[in-house]
C-alpha cells in the first residue's frame, strides 16, 4: 500500500489537482451565466417589450419603435416624470431632515427619550408601506377619514381639514414613510463625527439651529449625499404610496403608469409600459452616476485622534421641546396609522361608528381563499428571505473575496435590481416567461413570483451580507485552505457559521420585505397564487376596506411573533458566535491574525449603504 | 446551536412544503348521487349530472370567475355549491381591463387560470373579440336557445339584468323626501349632497348617462338638461364604485347615484342605515350582465353546469331573490319591491361595436370634465 501510494500520488495529485481546476472553473462560468441570466437578461427584456406591439414575448404584430418614440415623445410621459421627480424630492427633503434630525439628537444631544427613537424607527420600518398606506386614508381620507370624523363631530369643523388623497399627503407620506431608512442611514455618520466643531460653533454665538445646517450637517456630505441619493431611488421605485393615495388624485407616477397601462388600459398598452419602464431605469442610472461624480474621491473624513469627542451636547430649555417632537413623531408615524388600521378592522363597515366587532378576522379565517392568502405569504416570505438571504451572502463573498473580471461583472449584476423597481422587473420577467415556451407554464404560479421577490430583495440584504463578511478576516478562510479544506466547506464551515446571526437578521428583513411588497404581486398574481398585499389591496379597492385591515393586522401580528422568536435565536446565536469569535480571536493573536469585532448587522447594513467618509466607522 | 439550527430550520420548511402540499391536492373524485333540480326537465337534468360527474373526477371543481364585482354575487354561488356539492365559485373582482389582460395573458402562456368570465357590455366586447377567449355557442339545454340572448356569436350570454339606482342614508333623508325622479336631483336642496363615481372614466354613472341619451331612451329628449344639471349640483366623486355605498351609510353624504344594488345589499346586509331607491320616474339603467366560458379552463365541466344551472328556473330565481336583479329569462319574476320589468322605464343598451358610445361619452365629459 505505501509502496504503490508512493509510486502513484504525485500523478493522482497533478490529475485532481486539474480536475479540482476544471470544476473550479465550470462552476464559476455556470455560476457568471446564472447571474446573467437572473440579473442581466431581464434588463434586455424591457428593450424588447418596448419595440413590441403585441403582448409580452410575442411579435405577433410585429416589430417596431413608435411606441417607444411616442412614449419619448409624449407630454404625458414628461408630466409623470415630473410628478415622479417631484414625490422623489419632496418626499426625499422630509425624510432626510426627519432622519438628520433624530439621529443629531439621538447622537449629539442631551434630550430626554431620545434613546426611544431607535426603537420607534426600528418599529415603523415594520409596517409595510401598503399597510401605513391604509392607516392614513383611513385617519385623512377627505370624507370618512378618522381625523376629520372626529374633528367634524367634536369641535363641529366644517369642511375636511385633511385630504391625504393630494399632493400634499403624497409627499408627506413619502417622506415619513423614509424617515425611519434615512435616520438608520444617518445615525452611524452622526455618532462617528467630531462634535468639537459643534462646540466651536456654539461658543462663537451660533444658534443651535445655525449650528445644525451650517455645521453638522456640511460635515457629514457624502453620507448626506449617499443617502438622499438613495431616498431619491428608492421613492422613484416606490408602488404602494402612489397607488393608493396618488391614484385616487389622478397623481402618477412612473410605476403607477406602468401599472395603469397595463391594466386600466383597454386594451393594455405594453409598449409604453416597457418603454416607461427604460425611462424610470435610465433616470434612476443617472442618479447613481452623478452621484459618484459628485462625491468622487474627495476626503470628507472629520475624525482624528486628537479632540474627537462624543459628549452630548447641553441643549437648554429647547431640548424639551425636542422630547414633544420625538413624541410627535411616534404618533403621526406609528401610533396613529396603526390605530386607525386597527380600529378600522373592528368595524362592520369603515366609517361607521357605534358598534365594534370581530366580524373581519371570522370572515378572514373563514375565507379558503384568504386563508390560503396568508399561507401563501408566509411561505414566500421564510423561504424567499431565506433563499434572497443567502445568493445575497453568496454574491457578496465573491465580491469581497474575489478580484478581476468576477467581482466586477457580480457587483453589477447585482446591482441592477436597484435600478428597475419592483414593477418593472416584475415586467421584465413576465416577457421572459412568456417569450421561453419552457418557462411558460410558470406564468400565475408562485413560484414566478418567488423568483422575483427575491431578485427584488437581493440588492436591499445584500448591505447586510456585505457588513457581516466585512468582519472576517480573509486569513481564517486562507489558514482553512492552506490546511486542505475545499472551498464549500470553508464558506459553509467558517463564513457561514460566523455571519449567523446577522444572517437571521437579514433572513428577517428580506421576510418583512417580500410579505409587505404590492409591486410584484400587483403585476403577477394570479387567483391560484394571491399573497396578502395583493388581497388586502383588492378587498380595499372594492370597499371592504375592514375586512382588508383585519387580514393586514394578522400578517403583521404574525411578523411580530416572527420577530420575536427570531429575536430570540439571534440572541443565543450571536452570543454563542461571540464566544467563538472571541476564542479565534485569541487563537489569532497568538498567530498575529487581525479580527473585527462583532456588529449589531442592522447598523452595519445602515453604514452599508452610505459611501466611504464621515459615514463610515472608524 | 448553529449546527442544530439549521437542520432544524430545514425540517421546519421542508414540513410546511408538504403540508402545503398536501392542504391543495387531491380530485374531489365522482359521486353515485343524482342531482335533481326544481323546475328544470329530465333532459337538462341529466346533461347537468353529466357534467357534474365529470367536474368531480376530473378534480376541476373551482370555477375561478373573474369580473368587476363577481364577489357581490356570492350568494348565488353558495345557491350554487349547495346544489351541487364540491363545486365552487372563486369570485376575482377586478376592473375590465385587468380581466382582459390576464385572459390574454394566460392564453398566450397556454396556463388558462380564468373559467369564466361575468361583466356587462363594455367589459365584455373587448374579450369577445379575441378568438382564443370565449367558447362560442356553449352547450345550454336548461332553457330554450330563442329565450337565451346571446351576443358576439354567442360567446356571450345574457344571464341577468343588473340593477342600478339611488341610494340614502335613512337618518339622513325621510323617505318621504327622497328623490324618486331625475328632476328630483337637480333641486337646489340637494347641491353639494350627492355622491357618484366619475362619471368620466368607464363604470355605471358614466353609462347611464350615455344610455339615457341614445335614440328611443324614455329620456332622450331629457338627458342633456338632467346631465348638465347634475354636474352643476358639486356632486362628490367617490375615489371608487364601491365606495358609493359605503359613504353614504357612514353618514358621509345622504345620498348616491348610478349604484350598483348589490354594493347596497351589502351594506345592508352589515347593518347600515340605508335605503334604495329604484325606479326613478323618468328612466332607469338596467345593465346586461353577460358570462362567458374561457377555451380550454381548467374547469371546463363546472363552467358549463353554473352556465347551465343560471338558466335554470331555480337559477334565474336565485339570481332575484339573492341580489335583486331582474332574470335575463322572458319569464323570470322581477325582485321582491320591485315592479315587473314591464312596468319600468328602461333605457336601452348599444350591444355591438361599443365605439358607437363615443358621442354620448363626449356629452357626459363636456359637463362633467369642466
Amino acid at each position: 500500500m505505501t509502496t504503490l501510494g508512493t509510486d502513484t500520488q504525485p500523478g493522482v495529485r497533478v490529475s485532481t489537482g486539474r480536475m479540482r481546476r476544471a470544476g473550479s472553473r465550470i462552476g464559476w462560468v455556470l455560476f457568471v451565466v446564472a447571474l446573467a441570466a437572473v440579473f442581466i437578461y431581464p434588463v434586455l427584456m424591457l428593450f424588447f417589450g418596448a419595440v413590441n406591439d403585441g403582448l409580452p414575448g410575442s411579435s405577433d404584430k410585429g416589430w417596431s419603435l413608435d411606441r417607444f418614440i411616442g412614449v419619448w415623445t409624449s407630454k404625458t410621459t414628461y408630466v409623470t416624470l415630473l410628478n415622479s421627480l417631484i414625490i422623489a424630492v419632496g418626499g426625499t427633503i422630509v425624510a432626510v431632515l426627519l432622519g438628520a434630525l433624530f439621529a443629531w439628537i439621538t447622537t449629539s444631544t442631551n434630550v430626554p427619550g431620545r434613546k426611544a427613537l431607535t426603537p420607534i424607527m426600528i418599529l415603523s420600518m415594520l409596517l409595510p408601506p401598503l399597510f401605513y398606506g391604509f392607516g392614513w386614508i383611513m385617519l385623512a381620507n377627505e370624507q370618512t377619514g378618522l381625523l376629520n370624523v372626529a374633528l367634524q363631530h367634536w369641535f363641529g369643523v366644517q369642511g375636511s381639514p385633511f385630504n391625504v388623497e393630494s399632493w400634499t399627503g403624497l409627499i408627506m407620506l413619502s417622506g415619513l414613510g423614509f424617515s425611519p431608512f434615512t435616520y438608520l442611514l444617518l445615525v452611524g455618520a452622526f455618532q462617528n463625527r467630531d462634535q468639537s466643531l459643534d462646540e466651536a460653533s456654539r461658543i462663537s454665538g451660533a444658534s443651535m439651529l445655525q449650528t445644525l445646517f451650517k455645521v453638522t450637517l456640511p460635515s457629514i456630505a457624502p453620507a448626506l449625499t449617499g443617502v438622499i441619493t438613495l431616498t431619491i431611488v428608492l421613492n422613484l421605485q416606490s408602488f404602494d404610496v402612489p397607488q393608493l393615495i396618488g391614484r385616487p388624485a389622478g397623481i402618477f407616477v412612473f410605476s403607477t403608469e406602468i401599472y395603469r397601462r397595463i391594466y386600466d388600459f383597454s386594451p393594455s398598452d405594453y409598449g409604453s409600459a416597457y418603454s416607461l419602464s427604460l425611462m424610470i431605469l435610465a433616470v434612476i442610472v443617472v442618479l447613481f452616476v452623478a452621484q459618484k461624480l459628485v462625491l468622487g474621491n474627495r476626503n470628507y473624513s472629520t475624525l482624528s485622534g486628537k479632540g474627537f469627542r462624543r459628549e452630548p451636547q447641553q441643549l437648554g430649555a429647547g431640548r424639551f421641546v425636542l422630547t414633544g417632537v420625538i413624541v410627535l413623531y411616534a404618533i403621526i408615524n406609528l401610533v396613529l396609522p396603526a390605530g386607525a388600521v386597527l380600529l378600522g378592522s373592528l368595524e362592520p363597515v369603515f366609517g361607521v361608528f357605534g358598534r365594534l366587532t370581530f366580524d373581519n378576522f371570522v370572515a378572514v379565517f373563514q375565507s379558503p381563499d384568504l386563508m390560503n392568502s396568508l399561507q401563501l405569504t408566509a411561505l414566500l416570505s421564510i423561504f424567499g428571505g431565506l433563499i434572497a438571504m443567502g445568493i445575497a451572502l453568496l454574491t457578496s463573498y465573491v465580491v469581497l473575496r474575489r478580484r478581476g473580471f468576477l467581482r466586477g461583472f457580480t457587483s453589477l449584476a447585482v446591482w441592477m435590481p436597484w435600478a428597475m423597481p419592483g414593477i418593472v422587473l416584475a415586467l421584465a420577467y413576465l416577457w421572459i416567461v412568456l417569450s421561453v415556451p419552457a418557462l411558460s407554464n410558470l406564468y400565475g404560479t408562485a413560484w414566478l413570483m418567488l423568483i422575483v421577490l427575491v431578485i427584488a430583495t437581493i440588492p436591499l440584504v445584500s448591505r447586510i451580507a456585505e457588513g457581516a463578511l466585512a468582519q472576517i478576516s480573509p486569513e481564517l478562510e486562507e489558514a482553512a485552505r492552506i490546511s486542505g479544506a475545499a472551498p464549500t466547506r470553508v464558506f459553509v464551515g467558517i463564513v457561514l457559521r460566523l455571519v449567523l446571526a446577522s444572517f437571521g437578521a437579514g433572513w428577517f428583513l428580506s421576510a418583512l420585505f417580500i410579505s409587505g411588497n404590492l409591486a410584484v404581486p400587483a403585476m403577477l398574481a394570479s387567483p391560484v397564487a394571491k399573497p396578502v398585499a395583493s388581497t388586502a389591496y383588492e378587498l380595499f379597492a372594492s370597499g371592504q376596506t375592514s375586512e382588508a385591515a383585519a387580514l393586514f393586522l394578522i400578517i403583521l401580528f404574525a411578523a411580530f411573533v416572527v420577530l420575536a422568536v427570531v429575536g430570540g435565536i439571534s440572541a443565543i446565536v450571536r452570543a454563542r458566535s461571540a464566544r467563538t469569535l472571541r476564542a479565534a480571536s485569541l487563537r489569532a493573536a497568538a498567530d498575529d491574525i487581525s479580527m473585527s469585532p462583532l456588529v449589531d448587522p442592522v447598523t452595519e447594513w445602515a453604514d452599508g449603504l452610505v459611501p466611504e467618509g464621515s459615514g463610515s466607522r472608524p | 446551536m448553529p449546527r442544530k439550527l439549521i437542520p432544524a430550520l430545514a425540517t421546519i420548511g421542508v414540513a410546511t412544503l408538504l403540508l402545503a402540499a398536501c392542504s391543495s391536492g387531491g380530485g374531489a373524485g365522482g359521486t353515485s348521487k343524482t342531482i335533481t333540480v326544481p323546475g328544470a326537465d329530465a333532459a337538462a337534468n341529466d346533461y347537468m349530472n353529466t357534467l357534474y360527474q365529470k367536474a368531480l373526477k376530473s378534480g376541476g371543481t373551482t370555477i375561478v370567475a373573474y369580473g368587476s364585482s363577481p364577489s357581490q354575487a356570492k350568494p348565488i354561488w353558495d345557491a350554487f355549491t349547495k346544489r351541487f356539492p364540491g363545486i365552487t365559485v372563486s369570485p376575482q373582482d377586478q376592473s375590465d381591463g385587468q380581466s382582459l389582460t390576464k385572459l390574454q395573458l394566460e392564453a398566450k402562456s397556454g396556463k388558462r387560470i380564468g373559467d369564466m368570465l361575468f361583466s356587462g357590455h363594455s367589459g365584455m366586447a373587448p374579450v369577445a373579440a379575441e378568438s382564443n377567449i370565449c367558447v362560442s355557442n356553449p352547450t345550454i339545454k336548461t332553457a330554450p336557445a330563442s329565450d337565451i340572448k346571446g351576443y358576439w356569436d354567442n360567446k356571450v350570454l345574457n344571464y341577468t339584468n343588473r340593477v342600478f339606482g339611488l341610494i340614502y342614508n335613512t337618518n339622513m333623508v325621510k323617505k318621504s323626501d327622497v328623490p324618486t325622479s331625475w328632476e328630483d336631483l337637480l333641486d337646489a336642496k340637494w347641491k353639494g349632497k350627492i355622491e357618484m363615481y366619475d362619471p368620466t372614466v368607464l363604470g355605471g354613472p358614466r353609462f347611464i348617462f350615455a344610455d339615457m341619451q341614445l335614440p328611443g331612451s324614455p329620456m332622450e329628449n331629457i338627458a342633456d338638461h338632467i346631465i348638465s344639471g347634475l354636474s352643476k349640483q358639486d356632486a362628490h366623486i367617490s375615489a371608487d364604485e364601491p365606495s358609493v355605498a359605503t359613504d353614504v351609510a357612514a353618514g358621509r353624504f345622504p345620498i348616491g347615484i348610478g349604484v350598483y344594488k348589490g354594493f347596497y345589499d351589502s351594506a345592508k346586509e352589515k347593518g347600515s342605515p340605508v335605503g334604495f331607491q329604484f325606479p326613478m320616474a323618468e328612466g332607469n339603467e338596467l345593465i346586461t350582465s353577460g358570462l362567458c366560458v374561457v377555451q380550454d379552463n381548467p374547469s371546463y365541466d363546472a363552467s358549463l353546469l353554473l352556465t347551465n344551472w343560471l338558466f335554470t328556473t331555480e337559477g334565474q330565481k336565485t339570481i332575484v331573490d339573492k341580489t335583486g336583479a331582474y332574470g335575463a329569462l322572458p319569464d323570470a319574476p322581477g325582485p321582491e319591491g320591485m315592479p315587473p320589468l314591464k312596468d319600468v322605464k328602461v333605457f336601452p343598451q348599444i350591444d355591438g361595436d361599443q365605439s358607437q358610445y363615443d358621442p354620448y361619452f363626449a356629452v357626459v365629459d363636456k359637463y362633467f370634465k369642466q
